[in-house]
Protein backbone atom coordinates (compact mmCIF):
# COMPACT_ATOMS: atom_id res chain seq x y z
CA UNK A 1 0.00 0.00 0.00
CA UNK A 2 1.21 3.23 -1.16
CA UNK A 3 1.96 5.42 1.91
CA UNK A 4 -0.30 7.99 3.73
CA UNK A 5 -0.48 11.21 1.98
CA UNK A 6 2.26 14.20 3.57
CA UNK A 7 2.66 17.75 1.87
CA UNK A 8 5.48 20.27 1.69
CA UNK A 9 6.23 23.41 0.34
CA UNK A 10 8.13 23.73 -2.72
CA UNK A 11 9.17 27.14 -5.00
CA UNK A 12 8.59 26.71 -8.92
CA UNK A 13 9.87 29.98 -10.99
CA UNK A 14 8.86 32.44 -7.59
CA UNK A 15 5.71 30.56 -7.39
CA UNK A 16 4.74 28.52 -3.43
CA UNK A 17 3.45 25.38 -4.45
CA UNK A 18 2.44 22.77 -1.98
CA UNK A 19 3.34 19.21 -3.25
CA UNK A 20 2.01 16.18 -2.05
CA UNK A 21 3.51 13.02 -2.04
CA UNK A 22 1.79 9.31 -1.44
CA UNK A 23 -1.84 8.11 -1.22
CA UNK A 24 -4.68 9.79 -0.65
CA UNK A 25 -7.36 7.81 1.12
CA UNK A 26 -9.28 7.34 4.36
CA UNK A 27 -6.77 8.11 6.36
CA UNK A 28 -5.49 11.94 4.47
CA UNK A 29 -6.66 14.81 6.13
CA UNK A 30 -6.87 17.65 4.15
CA UNK A 31 -7.33 20.47 6.46
CA UNK A 32 -4.14 21.74 7.34
CA UNK A 33 -4.05 22.35 3.43
CA UNK A 34 -7.36 24.36 3.72
CA UNK A 35 -5.92 26.40 6.54
CA UNK A 36 -2.44 27.24 4.40
CA UNK A 37 -4.33 28.34 1.40
CA UNK A 38 -5.00 32.13 1.48
CA UNK A 39 -7.04 33.18 -1.39
CA UNK A 40 -5.24 30.38 -3.44
CA UNK A 41 -3.87 26.93 -3.29
CA UNK A 42 -1.33 25.84 -6.17
CA UNK A 43 -0.93 22.14 -5.69
CA UNK A 44 2.00 20.09 -6.89
CA UNK A 45 0.41 16.50 -7.52
CA UNK A 46 3.38 14.53 -9.46
CA UNK A 47 3.83 12.18 -6.49
CA UNK A 48 0.49 11.24 -6.03
CA UNK A 49 0.23 7.69 -6.65
CA UNK A 50 -2.97 6.29 -5.40
CA UNK A 51 -6.04 7.37 -4.72
CA UNK A 52 -8.93 4.76 -3.48
CA UNK A 53 -12.69 5.51 -3.20
CA UNK A 54 -12.22 6.65 0.27
CA UNK A 55 -9.90 9.10 -0.77
CA UNK A 56 -11.68 10.41 -3.84
CA UNK A 57 -14.48 11.31 -1.13
CA UNK A 58 -11.73 13.23 1.13
CA UNK A 59 -10.18 14.62 -2.29
CA UNK A 60 -14.13 15.97 -3.61
CA UNK A 61 -15.00 17.47 0.42
CA UNK A 62 -11.74 19.41 0.02
CA UNK A 63 -12.49 20.74 -3.51
CA UNK A 64 -15.58 21.85 -2.28
CA UNK A 65 -14.47 23.47 0.78
CA UNK A 66 -12.12 25.34 -1.12
CA UNK A 67 -14.85 26.81 -3.26
CA UNK A 68 -17.06 27.60 -0.12
CA UNK A 69 -13.94 29.63 0.92
CA UNK A 70 -14.16 31.35 -2.27
CA UNK A 71 -10.20 29.82 -2.53
CA UNK A 72 -9.09 29.14 -5.78
CA UNK A 73 -7.07 26.08 -6.89
CA UNK A 74 -4.27 25.52 -8.73
CA UNK A 75 -3.10 21.61 -9.88
CA UNK A 76 0.16 21.36 -11.39
CA UNK A 77 1.74 18.28 -12.90
CA UNK A 78 -1.13 16.35 -12.24
CA UNK A 79 0.23 12.22 -11.85
CA UNK A 80 -1.28 9.38 -14.10
CA UNK A 81 -2.87 8.50 -10.71
CA UNK A 82 -5.11 12.11 -10.54
CA UNK A 83 -5.67 12.16 -14.64
CA UNK A 84 -7.17 8.66 -14.48
CA UNK A 85 -9.68 9.96 -11.41
CA UNK A 86 -10.11 13.33 -13.36
CA UNK A 87 -11.10 11.31 -16.33
CA UNK A 88 -13.31 9.15 -13.97
CA UNK A 89 -15.21 11.29 -11.95
CA UNK A 90 -16.64 14.24 -13.50
CA UNK A 91 -16.26 16.97 -10.22
CA UNK A 92 -12.90 15.74 -9.43
CA UNK A 93 -11.39 18.84 -10.12
CA UNK A 94 -14.09 20.91 -8.12
CA UNK A 95 -13.13 24.90 -9.91
CA UNK A 96 -9.79 23.68 -9.72
CA UNK A 97 -7.51 24.49 -12.75
CA UNK A 98 -5.56 22.00 -14.23
CA UNK A 99 -2.22 23.66 -15.08
CA UNK A 100 -0.62 21.02 -16.18
CA UNK A 101 -0.36 16.83 -16.54
CA UNK A 102 2.60 14.46 -16.39
CA UNK A 103 2.21 11.69 -19.32
CA UNK A 104 3.25 7.88 -18.54
CA UNK A 105 5.42 6.04 -20.87
CA UNK A 106 6.55 2.74 -20.43
CA UNK A 107 10.02 0.79 -22.54
CA UNK A 108 8.92 -2.86 -23.44
CA UNK A 109 12.54 -3.29 -24.20
CA UNK A 110 13.65 -2.67 -20.59
CA UNK A 111 10.74 -1.97 -18.63
CA UNK A 112 11.76 1.48 -17.78
CA UNK A 113 9.15 3.79 -17.00
CA UNK A 114 8.95 7.28 -17.04
CA UNK A 115 6.59 10.68 -17.30
CA UNK A 116 6.45 13.75 -19.34
CA UNK A 117 4.90 16.90 -18.24
CA UNK A 118 2.07 18.43 -21.05
CA UNK A 119 1.40 22.58 -20.38
CA UNK A 120 -2.19 22.92 -20.34
CA UNK A 121 -2.42 26.15 -19.06
CA UNK A 122 -3.80 28.76 -21.24
CA UNK A 123 -4.21 26.39 -24.20
CA UNK A 124 -7.39 26.55 -26.61
CA UNK A 125 -7.34 22.77 -27.15
CA UNK A 126 -5.94 19.76 -25.84
CA UNK A 127 -2.74 19.22 -26.86
CA UNK A 128 -1.05 16.30 -28.80
CA UNK A 129 0.45 13.51 -27.04
CA UNK A 130 3.93 12.08 -28.39
CA UNK A 131 3.14 8.42 -29.08
CA UNK A 132 6.59 7.70 -28.73
CA UNK A 133 10.22 9.09 -26.61
CA UNK A 134 13.37 7.73 -26.99
CA UNK A 135 14.07 5.36 -23.91
CA UNK A 136 16.65 7.39 -21.81
CA UNK A 137 17.80 3.92 -20.65
CA UNK A 138 18.16 1.59 -23.95
CA UNK A 139 17.63 3.84 -26.57
CA UNK A 140 14.58 2.17 -28.21
CA UNK A 141 11.29 3.58 -28.39
CA UNK A 142 8.88 3.82 -25.30
CA UNK A 143 5.49 4.16 -26.01
CA UNK A 144 3.18 6.63 -24.01
CA UNK A 145 1.44 4.40 -21.29
CA UNK A 146 -2.11 5.01 -21.57
CA UNK A 147 -4.92 5.52 -24.23
CA UNK A 148 -3.69 8.48 -26.45
CA UNK A 149 -7.27 9.55 -27.60
CA UNK A 150 -8.50 9.63 -23.88
CA UNK A 151 -5.95 10.74 -21.50
CA UNK A 152 -7.23 14.44 -21.99
CA UNK A 153 -10.67 13.63 -22.41
CA UNK A 154 -11.23 15.47 -18.45
CA UNK A 155 -10.50 18.97 -20.58
CA UNK A 156 -13.42 18.66 -23.20
CA UNK A 157 -16.43 18.43 -19.90
CA UNK B 1 -8.61 -52.53 -12.14
CA UNK B 2 -12.76 -53.31 -13.18
CA UNK B 3 -12.87 -52.48 -17.14
CA UNK B 4 -15.84 -51.52 -18.25
CA UNK B 5 -16.52 -52.21 -21.74
CA UNK B 6 -19.35 -49.97 -22.72
CA UNK B 7 -17.62 -47.38 -21.49
CA UNK B 8 -14.39 -48.11 -23.82
CA UNK B 9 -16.47 -48.27 -26.84
CA UNK B 10 -19.14 -45.89 -26.01
CA UNK B 11 -19.22 -42.65 -28.36
CA UNK B 12 -19.09 -39.24 -25.77
CA UNK B 13 -22.21 -37.23 -25.61
CA UNK B 14 -22.00 -34.50 -28.36
CA UNK B 15 -23.61 -32.04 -26.33
CA UNK B 16 -21.59 -31.55 -23.38
CA UNK B 17 -22.93 -28.74 -21.07
CA UNK B 18 -26.18 -26.87 -21.73
CA UNK B 19 -27.88 -30.31 -23.79
CA UNK B 20 -30.67 -30.23 -25.05
CA UNK B 21 -31.71 -26.71 -24.03
CA UNK B 22 -28.46 -25.44 -25.87
CA UNK B 23 -27.92 -21.92 -26.38
CA UNK B 24 -28.92 -18.95 -28.83
CA UNK B 25 -26.53 -16.91 -30.06
CA UNK B 26 -27.38 -13.49 -31.85
CA UNK B 27 -24.48 -13.17 -34.08
CA UNK B 28 -25.99 -10.35 -36.09
CA UNK B 29 -26.24 -10.06 -39.86
CA UNK B 30 -22.57 -9.24 -40.45
CA UNK B 31 -21.39 -12.27 -38.94
CA UNK B 32 -18.54 -10.83 -36.95
CA UNK B 33 -17.91 -13.58 -35.37
CA UNK B 34 -17.30 -16.03 -37.91
CA UNK B 35 -15.60 -18.86 -35.85
CA UNK B 36 -17.94 -18.92 -32.86
CA UNK B 37 -20.79 -20.62 -34.03
CA UNK B 38 -18.53 -24.01 -34.25
CA UNK B 39 -16.39 -23.82 -31.83
CA UNK B 40 -19.47 -23.74 -29.46
CA UNK B 41 -21.60 -26.36 -31.00
CA UNK B 42 -18.50 -28.45 -30.00
CA UNK B 43 -18.34 -27.56 -26.35
CA UNK B 44 -21.70 -26.29 -25.48
CA UNK B 45 -24.25 -28.93 -28.00
CA UNK B 46 -27.13 -27.18 -29.61
CA UNK B 47 -26.14 -23.53 -30.21
CA UNK B 48 -29.29 -21.61 -32.41
CA UNK B 49 -28.08 -18.68 -34.40
CA UNK B 50 -30.02 -15.64 -35.08
CA UNK B 51 -29.43 -12.55 -37.02
CA UNK B 52 -31.28 -9.82 -34.69
CA UNK B 53 -32.98 -9.66 -31.99
CA UNK B 54 -36.11 -9.65 -33.14
CA UNK B 55 -35.25 -13.03 -33.06
CA UNK B 56 -34.86 -13.74 -30.36
CA UNK B 57 -38.40 -13.56 -28.26
CA UNK B 58 -39.48 -16.94 -29.72
CA UNK B 59 -36.86 -18.71 -28.29
CA UNK B 60 -38.43 -19.29 -24.95
CA UNK B 61 -36.69 -22.67 -24.39
CA UNK B 62 -33.55 -21.43 -24.30
CA UNK B 63 -31.43 -20.73 -20.63
CA UNK B 64 -29.30 -18.82 -22.48
CA UNK B 65 -29.18 -15.92 -24.72
CA UNK B 66 -25.56 -14.87 -25.99
CA UNK B 67 -25.68 -11.51 -28.13
CA UNK B 68 -22.69 -10.41 -30.09
CA UNK B 69 -23.52 -6.76 -28.77
CA UNK B 70 -20.98 -5.23 -31.51
CA UNK B 71 -22.86 -6.61 -34.44
CA UNK B 72 -26.47 -5.27 -33.53
CA UNK B 73 -27.48 -2.07 -35.32
CA UNK B 74 -27.76 1.30 -32.85
CA UNK B 75 -31.84 0.28 -32.43
CA UNK B 76 -30.93 -2.76 -31.68
CA UNK B 77 -29.13 -2.11 -28.71
CA UNK B 78 -32.09 0.41 -27.79
CA UNK B 79 -34.22 -2.29 -28.25
CA UNK B 80 -32.10 -5.27 -26.12
CA UNK B 81 -31.96 -2.39 -23.33
CA UNK B 82 -35.75 -1.93 -23.42
CA UNK B 83 -37.33 -5.16 -24.35
CA UNK B 84 -34.79 -7.97 -22.99
CA UNK B 85 -36.38 -7.96 -19.15
CA UNK B 86 -39.07 -10.61 -20.00
CA UNK B 87 -39.76 -10.77 -17.05
CA UNK B 88 -39.34 -13.66 -14.44
CA UNK B 89 -38.09 -17.14 -16.21
CA UNK B 90 -36.41 -14.94 -19.26
CA UNK B 91 -33.47 -16.82 -20.24
CA UNK B 92 -29.47 -15.51 -18.81
CA UNK B 93 -28.02 -12.59 -21.44
CA UNK B 94 -24.65 -13.35 -22.15
CA UNK B 95 -23.03 -9.88 -23.88
CA UNK B 96 -20.13 -10.26 -26.28
CA UNK B 97 -18.52 -7.05 -26.70
CA UNK B 98 -15.34 -5.58 -27.92
CA UNK B 99 -15.80 -2.44 -25.98
CA UNK B 100 -18.30 -1.08 -27.73
CA UNK B 101 -20.92 -1.60 -24.81
CA UNK B 102 -19.49 0.63 -22.56
CA UNK B 103 -21.70 3.66 -23.52
CA UNK B 104 -24.88 1.33 -22.65
CA UNK B 105 -23.62 -0.11 -19.28
CA UNK B 106 -25.62 2.46 -17.53
CA UNK B 107 -29.01 1.65 -18.33
CA UNK B 108 -28.10 -2.00 -18.53
CA UNK B 109 -26.76 -2.28 -15.23
CA UNK B 110 -29.98 0.03 -13.93
CA UNK B 111 -32.63 -2.48 -15.40
CA UNK B 112 -30.62 -5.47 -13.88
CA UNK B 113 -30.48 -6.90 -17.26
CA UNK B 114 -26.71 -7.11 -17.62
CA UNK B 115 -25.11 -9.56 -15.61
CA UNK B 116 -22.81 -11.51 -17.52
CA UNK B 117 -20.55 -9.88 -20.17
CA UNK B 118 -17.55 -11.46 -22.23
CA UNK B 119 -14.77 -9.68 -23.71
CA UNK B 120 -14.39 -10.39 -27.69
CA UNK B 121 -10.61 -10.02 -29.07
CA UNK B 122 -9.26 -10.75 -32.29
CA UNK B 123 -12.53 -11.57 -33.32
CA UNK B 124 -13.01 -14.52 -30.66
CA UNK B 125 -13.87 -15.23 -26.91
CA UNK B 126 -11.44 -17.08 -24.30
CA UNK B 127 -12.81 -20.35 -24.22
CA UNK B 128 -11.99 -21.41 -20.88
CA UNK B 129 -13.77 -18.04 -19.53
CA UNK B 130 -17.34 -19.19 -21.65
CA UNK B 131 -17.12 -22.32 -20.43
CA UNK B 132 -16.69 -21.29 -16.80
CA UNK B 133 -18.84 -18.74 -17.52
CA UNK B 134 -21.95 -21.05 -18.75
CA UNK B 135 -21.35 -23.80 -15.91
CA UNK B 136 -21.59 -21.01 -13.41
CA UNK B 137 -24.75 -19.55 -15.02
CA UNK B 138 -26.07 -23.30 -14.53
CA UNK B 139 -25.07 -23.17 -10.98
CA UNK B 140 -22.46 -25.67 -11.16
CA UNK B 141 -20.25 -24.78 -8.25
CA UNK B 142 -20.07 -20.91 -8.45
CA UNK B 143 -17.19 -20.01 -6.18
CA UNK B 144 -12.98 -20.26 -6.63
CA UNK B 145 -10.60 -17.62 -8.20
CA UNK B 146 -9.01 -21.28 -9.49
CA UNK B 147 -11.44 -21.50 -12.24
CA UNK B 148 -10.09 -18.92 -14.31
CA UNK B 149 -6.45 -20.30 -14.35
CA UNK B 150 -4.70 -23.44 -15.89
CA UNK B 151 -3.85 -26.25 -13.88
CA UNK B 152 -0.59 -25.91 -12.22
CA UNK B 153 -0.40 -22.12 -11.57
CA UNK B 154 -0.27 -21.84 -8.17
CA UNK B 155 -2.38 -20.02 -5.77
CA UNK B 156 -1.27 -18.32 -2.43
CA UNK B 157 -3.32 -17.40 0.95
CA UNK B 158 -3.85 -14.81 2.77
CA UNK B 159 -6.81 -14.79 5.64
CA UNK B 160 -7.41 -11.59 7.92
CA UNK B 161 -9.93 -10.79 11.26
CA UNK B 162 -9.22 -7.21 11.71
CA UNK B 163 -8.53 -3.92 9.75
CA UNK B 164 -5.20 -3.59 11.68
CA UNK B 165 -4.11 -6.90 9.20
CA UNK B 166 -5.09 -4.46 6.04
CA UNK B 167 -2.05 -2.41 5.57
CA UNK B 168 0.16 -5.94 5.75
CA UNK B 169 -1.95 -7.56 3.44
CA UNK B 170 -2.11 -4.49 1.30
CA UNK B 171 2.16 -4.67 1.15
CA UNK B 172 2.06 -8.23 1.11
CA UNK B 173 0.68 -8.24 -2.49
CA UNK B 174 2.29 -5.11 -3.31
CA UNK B 175 5.82 -7.05 -2.95
CA UNK B 176 4.24 -10.00 -4.70
CA UNK B 177 3.49 -8.45 -7.42
CA UNK B 178 6.75 -6.29 -7.54
CA UNK B 179 8.86 -9.94 -7.67
CA UNK B 180 6.39 -10.53 -10.33
CA UNK B 181 8.11 -7.64 -12.30
CA UNK B 182 4.47 -6.50 -12.63
CA UNK B 183 5.18 -2.96 -14.44
CA UNK B 184 4.40 0.06 -11.19
CA UNK B 185 1.16 1.13 -12.83
CA UNK B 186 -0.51 -2.30 -12.88
CA UNK B 187 0.66 -3.30 -9.67
CA UNK B 188 -0.89 -0.12 -8.42
CA UNK B 189 -4.38 -1.27 -9.76
CA UNK B 190 -3.66 -4.76 -8.26
CA UNK B 191 -3.79 -2.99 -4.55
CA UNK B 192 -6.15 -0.56 -5.15
CA UNK B 193 -8.37 -3.52 -5.89
CA UNK B 194 -7.41 -5.35 -3.25
CA UNK B 195 -7.78 -1.99 -1.01
CA UNK B 196 -11.53 -1.94 -2.07
CA UNK B 197 -11.88 -5.75 -2.20
CA UNK B 198 -10.69 -5.84 1.72
CA UNK B 199 -12.54 -2.56 3.00
CA UNK B 200 -15.54 -4.11 1.22
CA UNK B 201 -15.23 -7.13 3.31
CA UNK B 202 -14.24 -5.85 6.33
CA UNK B 203 -17.15 -2.68 6.33
CA UNK B 204 -19.59 -3.19 4.36
CA UNK B 205 -19.95 -7.07 4.39
CA UNK B 206 -20.71 -8.20 8.15
CA UNK B 207 -24.02 -8.26 9.29
CA UNK B 208 -25.39 -9.02 12.99
CA UNK B 209 -27.46 -11.59 14.15
CA UNK B 210 -30.65 -9.88 12.82
CA UNK B 211 -29.00 -9.10 9.17
CA UNK B 212 -27.81 -5.73 9.88
CA UNK B 213 -25.29 -4.27 9.37
CA UNK B 214 -22.33 -3.89 12.01
CA UNK B 215 -19.87 -1.98 10.32
CA UNK B 216 -21.81 -0.05 7.12
CA UNK B 217 -22.03 3.21 8.86
CA UNK B 218 -18.57 3.43 10.76
CA UNK B 219 -15.38 5.48 9.03
CA UNK B 220 -12.90 3.69 7.39
CA UNK B 221 -10.05 4.95 9.89
CA UNK B 222 -12.43 3.24 12.64
CA UNK B 223 -11.02 -0.50 13.74
CA UNK B 224 -13.01 -2.76 13.47
CA UNK B 225 -12.80 -6.92 14.34
CA UNK B 226 -14.56 -10.17 13.11
CA UNK B 227 -16.16 -11.71 15.53
CA UNK B 228 -14.63 -15.78 16.35
CA UNK B 229 -14.89 -17.76 13.67
CA UNK B 230 -15.02 -15.19 11.28
CA UNK B 231 -12.60 -15.10 8.78
CA UNK B 232 -11.54 -13.25 5.26
CA UNK B 233 -9.99 -15.09 3.27
CA UNK B 234 -7.77 -13.47 0.19
CA UNK B 235 -6.43 -15.24 -2.62
CA UNK B 236 -3.56 -14.60 -5.22
CA UNK B 237 -2.57 -16.39 -8.36
CA UNK B 238 -0.63 -15.09 -11.54
CA UNK B 239 -0.05 -17.25 -14.50
CA UNK B 240 1.90 -14.42 -16.12
CA UNK B 241 -0.26 -13.34 -18.36
CA UNK B 242 -3.02 -12.34 -15.65
CA UNK B 243 -3.18 -11.63 -12.16
CA UNK B 244 -5.68 -12.82 -10.18
CA UNK B 245 -7.32 -11.47 -6.74
CA UNK B 246 -10.19 -13.14 -4.89
CA UNK B 247 -11.81 -11.95 -1.59
CA UNK B 248 -14.28 -14.28 -0.05
CA UNK B 249 -16.44 -13.36 3.46
CA UNK B 250 -18.65 -15.65 5.57
CA UNK B 251 -21.69 -13.10 4.97
CA UNK B 252 -23.28 -12.98 1.60
CA UNK B 253 -24.70 -9.75 2.26
CA UNK B 254 -24.46 -7.89 -0.71
CA UNK B 255 -27.39 -8.51 -3.35
CA UNK B 256 -26.91 -8.38 -7.35
CA UNK B 257 -29.63 -5.56 -7.21
CA UNK B 258 -27.85 -3.27 -4.52
CA UNK B 259 -24.15 -4.24 -6.85
CA UNK B 260 -26.13 -3.75 -10.46
CA UNK B 261 -27.77 0.22 -9.15
CA UNK B 262 -24.37 0.78 -7.61
CA UNK B 263 -22.61 0.44 -10.95
CA UNK B 264 -25.56 2.02 -12.98
CA UNK B 265 -25.25 4.97 -11.23
CA UNK B 266 -21.16 5.42 -11.53
CA UNK B 267 -21.60 5.32 -15.33
CA UNK B 268 -24.16 7.97 -15.45
CA UNK B 269 -21.45 9.99 -15.18
CA UNK B 270 -23.06 12.33 -12.98
CA UNK B 271 -21.45 14.58 -10.25
CA UNK B 272 -20.37 12.34 -7.64
CA UNK B 273 -21.91 13.68 -4.09
CA UNK B 274 -20.37 12.42 -1.08
CA UNK B 275 -22.49 11.01 1.20
CA UNK B 276 -21.74 10.97 4.97
CA UNK B 277 -24.02 8.27 6.51
CA UNK B 278 -22.75 5.67 3.97
CA UNK B 279 -19.18 4.40 3.54
CA UNK B 280 -19.20 4.58 -0.14
CA UNK B 281 -19.73 1.22 -1.47
CA UNK B 282 -20.95 2.54 -4.98
CA UNK B 283 -17.90 4.20 -5.65
CA UNK B 284 -15.58 1.06 -4.47
CA UNK B 285 -16.99 -1.06 -6.99
CA UNK B 286 -16.76 1.65 -10.15
CA UNK B 287 -13.34 1.55 -9.05
CA UNK B 288 -12.80 -1.98 -8.99
CA UNK B 289 -14.60 -2.30 -12.08
CA UNK B 290 -12.34 0.38 -13.79
CA UNK B 291 -9.54 -1.01 -12.63
CA UNK B 292 -9.86 -4.86 -13.57
CA UNK B 293 -9.59 -6.95 -17.12
CA UNK B 294 -12.66 -9.13 -15.82
CA UNK B 295 -14.91 -8.60 -12.33
CA UNK B 296 -16.59 -11.43 -11.16
CA UNK B 297 -18.97 -11.44 -7.95
CA UNK B 298 -20.28 -15.01 -6.56
CA UNK B 299 -23.00 -14.43 -3.41
CA UNK B 300 -24.09 -17.24 -2.20
CA UNK B 301 -26.71 -15.28 0.22
CA UNK B 302 -26.68 -15.17 3.81
CA UNK B 303 -23.73 -17.59 3.95
CA UNK B 304 -20.70 -16.08 1.58
CA UNK B 305 -19.75 -13.49 -0.95
CA UNK B 306 -16.46 -13.71 -3.25
CA UNK B 307 -15.07 -10.72 -5.10
CA UNK B 308 -12.74 -11.79 -7.73
CA UNK B 309 -11.10 -9.78 -10.00
CA UNK B 310 -8.62 -10.66 -12.95
CA UNK B 311 -5.82 -8.33 -14.70
CA UNK B 312 -4.53 -8.59 -17.65
CA UNK B 313 -0.73 -8.17 -16.63
CA UNK B 314 0.78 -9.54 -20.08
CA UNK B 315 1.95 -6.47 -21.10
CA UNK B 316 1.66 -2.58 -20.26
CA UNK B 317 -0.90 -0.33 -18.58
CA UNK B 318 -1.52 0.54 -22.27
CA UNK B 319 -2.09 -2.91 -23.24
CA UNK B 320 -4.62 -3.33 -20.38
CA UNK B 321 -6.41 -0.72 -21.01
CA UNK B 322 -6.82 -1.00 -24.86
CA UNK B 323 -8.72 -4.21 -24.09
CA UNK B 324 -12.59 -4.24 -23.61
CA UNK B 325 -13.96 -5.45 -19.86
CA UNK B 326 -15.44 -8.74 -18.45
CA UNK B 327 -18.21 -8.75 -15.72
CA UNK B 328 -19.92 -11.76 -13.94
CA UNK B 329 -22.65 -11.90 -11.29
CA UNK B 330 -23.44 -15.39 -10.35
CA UNK B 331 -25.97 -16.11 -7.16
CA UNK B 332 -26.20 -19.96 -5.79
CA UNK B 333 -25.55 -22.46 -3.28
ZN1 LIG C 1 14.32 1.10 -22.58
Amino acid sequence: MGHQMSWKRILVDGQERIQLEGSISEHTDFRSLIEVASDSLALDLAHVDQINSCGVREWINFVNALRELGKNLEMHRCSPAIVRQLNMISNFRGDGKVQSVLAPYFCDACDNEMTQIVDLAGIESPPEIAETLPCPNCGEDMEFDDLVDSYLGFLGR
Amino acid sequence: MNVDMDTIVKKPEAAPVLGASGIVFVNGSANQLPNLPRVLRRVVGKVELRGSMAEVRDSNSSELVAVNFDSLTAKERDGLIRDFAFGPGRPTLLLLSEGHARDYLSRLFANHTLTNMLVVNNRNVDICDFLVTIRKILKQDIFGLEKYFVWGTKTHRLLLTSSTQRGDVLDTIEAYCHDLNIPRRLRNLVVSVADEFVTNALYNAPVDEQGGPRHASLPRTEEVTLAEGEVIEVKLCCDGWRFGIATSDPFGTLTPELLLDYLAKCFTKEDYQPDESKGGAGLGFYHIFESLSHFIVNIAPGKRTELIGLLDVSGSYRTFAQAGKSFNLFTGE
